[in-house]
């Protein structure tokens, strides 16, 4: 069992993942039914193959094989691009030499093969830290305490932090001593379709004792390596904007609710509202890049307001599985999406309502503008005609709490991962 | 309809204009008799009995609280949501600042100081109306507005609701729609008819289930008690809802998404709440046992 290091091994253990992964990894290899292409005789690609999975089995470490472990560092940067950080080191689990007990294993197996890696807290801090010098977009892993009292429940977390140190992914898996030890059985994985995660961490919470972080083993590391991420044709749009959106062409409509004669009874009259032209050749142009790319959004609730909807939406291609949910009318929508943990909303519209501003902001002549409040950081912007606002959610709605949900770098990387969708009313070019 | 009629009053346009229709409808009668009459009684005119110059104009802040110490928002009196229901159940409501009023902290370290006084000072519960959208706010990274002068203000409207009682009033849907956002003090509600996202902040949010977001709601649902919280664990400021418009808009010939002035869109959603509502216009006495105002009235 030890020496499977081929792909089958990744899938196997794959479909024993969480279904966060399972369905992470169906999100990267399939181009959805929800990004209809505006030209039928596009045949949809095959999906982008990732890198070759690697597999780190711990077996052919280097060095003395009992005591105290092997220290874990950079042992595996050549073979799979991966340095350990403090406090990880390889244990000798079988039940081969008498001093079995000396090691971390408490139960004399490993996962696969002879060896486990484990990590110590009290060497190297709360979690095991691997660094990757070739980002991935998926890590799988088979984790065990180290002991516990029977029936107790622990926390495995991992996180995913792409190259500037944002997290991007996370996962937490829940399990209970013994019956989730000893052999194996509990997996845990984290990543997203076009997750670059160039940093993951590991922690084990012990929920009996406040949740302290306590040491644990992990084997046969999976890695899926990210692929080669090309700009998204909806980055790319976005990037291309030069100087303030204006209003290029829009027509003025009306509610059904404000006819002329409610509006003669109003206090204050009611503002004039444009529908704007969308810029349907180049969307349906970002829609033939995307299906090349094999690019497509995370699957996601609310299909029958994209269905109707009458402009192009954009919506993230990596997002937490089953995280994305959609309400709109035909001219406007908004989609609430996670993307490592953390809560974005992404509004757009074709309708835009004519206010007077009271003296001059700041940036009004940038193409992207940032405003923040105590709750969120949103940047707005325009492309393909119609106006579009991401934004980051702070947690407890609160920038005080929460600082990191300001960086306009993190939400800048999470426009870059957008990508344009157009339902069945679309397609008619509204 | 009887919200139609409570403002023949209000305009001497509307009047010409009814007068127009009902000329026109004449004509027609005089030959044929209708043969599916109007099931409704003879109109009446109600009057809200709002007192008069009951709300200060859209724009006018009060003296010396806008960020550049003046008295001037967004004076467009443009109504951006006309189809919106009043977002408290029921009245009577007073859309005033929070910071400057009676009790409130004032802004800028003293920079901007408040009069002091009480949170429940009468004064807060009562008219006149005032504009706080584009009031004081300084900190670039929490309080961009595009459209206050300088870029920086207030982005929506603070209103108390008839009593200064903690998580008692109900917060209703402004539009049919969707639940768009939960937050832990705030609920999002995106508008089928405008497009529009109402923001509703310092919420007791409903227990979990009530609300969720893709949830349908429908015009006047409850959805939310007004409350005092900052977050989770902070009720650090008044009994009251912050009320923000979002969308889109055309600011000089420009797109930008953002919030939109909500003070006259508050008016006339206010004004159709009395209409139909004769008895929630005057403000009520405070209670009797002021720790309803501090402490939490859940459920």
């Amino acid at each position: 069992m030890g020496q499977f290091r081929t792909k089958q091994l990744v899938l196997s253990l794959a479909a024993l993942l969480s279904p966060v992964v399972v369905m992470a990894v169906a999100a990267a290899q399939t181009t959805t039914a929800s990004t209809p292409a505006l030209n039928p005789a596009l045949t949809l690609s095959a999906a982008q193959p990732a890198q070759e999975p690697g597999v780190i089995d711990f077996e052919n470490v280097q060095g003395p094989q009992l005591g105290a472990g092997i220290e874990l560092s950079d042992q595996y940067a050549a073979s799979h691009g991966v340095r350990f950080g403090r406090g990880a080191s390889v244990h000798f689990c079988a039940r081969v030499f008498d001093d079995v007990n000396a090691s971390l294993c408490s139960y004399p197996q490993a996962a696969s093969g002879r060896r486990a890696a484990a990590h110590d807290v009290r060497s190297g801090g709360p979690a095991m830290v691997m660094d990757f010098s070739k980002p991935v977009s998926v890590v799988a892993m088979r984790i065990n305490p180290t002991g516990g009292a029977e029936g107790e429940a622990f926390v495995a977390e991992l996180r995913g932090f792409d190259a500037s140190g944002v997290q991007r992914a996370q996962t937490d898996v829940r399990f209970n001593w013994s019956k989730d030890a000893f052999t194996w059985p509990t997996s845990a994985s984290l990543g997203a379709a076009r997750a670059q995660l160039s940093r993951v961490t590991v922690l084990l919470r012990r929920t009996a004792q406040n949740n302290q972080p306590v040491r644990f083993l992990i084997d046969d590391l999976s890695l899926q390596y990210a692929p080669d991420n090309a700009v998204s044709p909806v980055a790319a749009a976005i990037a291309e904007q030069k100087g303030p959106p204006r209003v290029r062409d829009a027509a003025v409509v009306q509610s059904k609710e404000i006819g002329a004669a409610q509006a003669a009874l109003r206090v204050y009259p009611a503002a004039v509202r444009k529908r704007t032209v969308i810029d349907w050749d180049a969307v349906e142009a970002a829609l033939n890049a995307q299906q090349e790319m094999a690019l497509a959004a995370t699957p996601y609730n609310g299909e029958r307001f994209v269905a109707a909807a009458e402009l192009p939406l954009l919506l993230p291609a990596s997002a937490e599985p089953g995280s994305t949910t959609i309400v709109g009318n035909p001219d406007s929508y908004n989609a609430t999406f996670k993307v490592g943990g953390v809560t974005y909303s992404l509004y757009g519209s074709r309708l835009l309502t004519v206010i007077a501003k009271n003296g001059d902001a700041p940036g009004v002549n940038d193409a992207v503008t940032f405003a923040g409040t105590e709750q969120a950081l949103t940047a707005s912007f325009s492309v393909y005609g119609a106006a579009y606002a991401l934004t980051r959610h702070c947690a407890d709605e609160s920038v005080t709490a929460d600082p990191a949900c300001h960086d306009r770098d993190a939400l800048a990387a999470i426009a870059g991962d957008l990508v344009v969708v157009v339902g069945d009313a679309g397609r008619a070019r509204p | 309809m009887s919200q139609l009629l409570a403002r023949f009053d209000k305009n001497w346009i509307g009047v010409a204009a009814i007068a127009f229709m009902l000329a026109a409808c004449a004509d027609d009668a005089g030959v044929t008799p209708d043969p599916d009459p109007d099931p409704d009684p003879d109109p009446v005119v109600v009057d809200p009995a709002l007192p008069a110059d009951w709300q200060n104009p859209p724009g006018d802040l009060l003296a010396g609280s806008s960020t550049t110490h003046g008295s001037t928002g967004v004076t467009d009196a443009s109504v951006v949501a006309p189809f919106m229901r009043f977002p408290f159940e029921e009245g009577p409501a007073f859309a005033n600042s929070q910071i400057f009023g009676q009790g409130g902290g004032g802004y800028g370290g003293g920079a901007w100081p408040a009069p002091g006084g009480s949170e429940n000072d009468a004064a807060n519960f009562d008219y006149a109306w005032r504009d706080n959208f584009c009031e004081a706010r300084t900190n670039p990274a929490k309080h961009t507005n595009a459209l206050c002068d300088g870029g920086l203000g207030h982005n929506g409207q603070d209103i108390r609701p008839a009593t200064c009682e903690n998580a008692v009033h109900w917060l209703v849907a402004p539009e049919d729609g969707h639940i768009s956002w939960v937050g832990s003090i705030s609920v999002n509600v995106f508008g089928a008819e405008s497009g529009y996202i109402y923001k509703h902040l310092h919420m007791q949010t409903p227990l979990p289930g009530w609300v969720e977001v893709g949830a349908p709601v429908t015009k006047g649902q409850r959805i939310a008690r007004v409350s005092d919280r900052l977050s989770s664990s902070s009720r650090a400021t008044t009994v009251h809802l912050h009320f923000e418009i979002h969308g889109s808009a055309e600011i000089d010939g420009v797109m930008r998404t953002g919030p939109l002035p909500p003070y006259s869109s508050l008016v006339e959603a206010y004004m159709d709440l009395v209409a139909d509502n004769p008895d929630q216009i005057d403000p009520v006495a405070p209670p009797a046992d002021i720790t309803k105002c501090t402490e939490p009235q859940w459920p």
